[in-house]
């Protein structure tokens, strides 16, 4: 004859095991709660540091390079004599060859300057294209041998 | 007859393991550093400031304009080794130092301190 136990308590029976198994979720669902929200902060921080460094670049170049095709790569004075360009002397003159650039989802929506001691500020480049993403970067430059502020702001698509 | 102690706590070994595993869980949570790139703007914006300087050859007057006009409050400068521009940082700061000659080769030694905070 068989005894057949019929467990009446089910499988799982021990008090410690149920709460070993709600640790153990719950530890889980911590982590994975965590995890998401590292690979959204460091997809975030990919993307703000992506637009930092085309924007420094981009006016670090337009403030110390000359660029004939586009003045936004450089605007500087050349000095035809000594062969050499002038870093952080513009010239104004360079300011009507300002063209669009656009690098892999980033684009310069507005470049503008205004002499010191002068709160008035002058746009001498802006684009159509909007964007809430958006950074400026401020440098100190001479234009035409006076001192100004120049303002480079860069976006990228959202 | 050996008396138990009903009145001890003793984890059993389930939930030893689950104790551990929930904090190995909790240690591998880490925050990605954020980069940035504020560090290399105020270098290149201090150089901006010494690299106009020497082509103006500026008073004192104007060394403390122009950096006022670029960093605010946050920024100091001496020239030959005399504070002419004084802000305290409370964190960390950047230096950017130079050497200019004007057109009668007399040197003037600038050194330009911004906070990065």
């Amino acid at each position: 004859m068989s005894i057949i136990h019929n467990n009446s308590r089910g499988i799982i029976f021990s008090f410690d095991i149920i709460i070993t198994f709600i640790i153990i979720l719950f530890g889980i669902t911590v982590f994975v709660f965590a995890m998401h929200n590292n690979t959204n902060l460091f997809v975030k921080n990919v993307d703000d540091f992506f637009l930092e460094e085309k924007t420094l670049f981009v006016a670090d170049s337009f403030i110390k390079n000359f660029d004939p095709t586009n003045a936004l790569l450089g605007a500087c004075v050349v000095d035809l004599e000594k062969r050499r360009v002038k870093n952080n002397e513009l010239t104004s003159a360079n300011f009507s060859n300002l063209k669009s650039l656009e690098i892999e989802g980033f684009f310069v929506k507005r470049v503008s300057y205004r002499f010191l001691g002068n709160d008035r500020e002058q746009i001498i480049y802006s684009s159509a294209r909007q964007s809430k993403n958006c950074l400026s970067v401020k440098r100190f430059v001479l234009i035409d041998g006076t001192k100004a502020l120049v303002l480079v702001e860069g976006c990228i698509d959202e | 007859m050996s008396k138990k102690n009903q009145r001890g706590f003793v984890f059993t070994l389930e939930s030893t393991i689950a104790i551990l595993v929930f904090s190995l869980l909790l240690l591998t949570i880490s925050f990605p550093a954020s980069n940035s790139m504020t560090e290399l703007l105020v270098i290149q914006q201090a150089n901006d400031l010494l690299k106009v300087w020497s082509v103006t050859y500026p008073s004192n007057n104007e060394i403390v304009f122009d950096t006022r006009e670029l960093f605010g409050s946050k920024a100091s400068v001496s020239v030959d080794r005399i504070k002419i521009l004084n802000n305290t940082c409370f964190g960390d700061a950047v230096s950017s130092e130079a050497i200019l000659l004007d057109d009668f080769l007399i040197e003037r030694e600038f050194v330009i301190n911004v906070c990065l905070d």
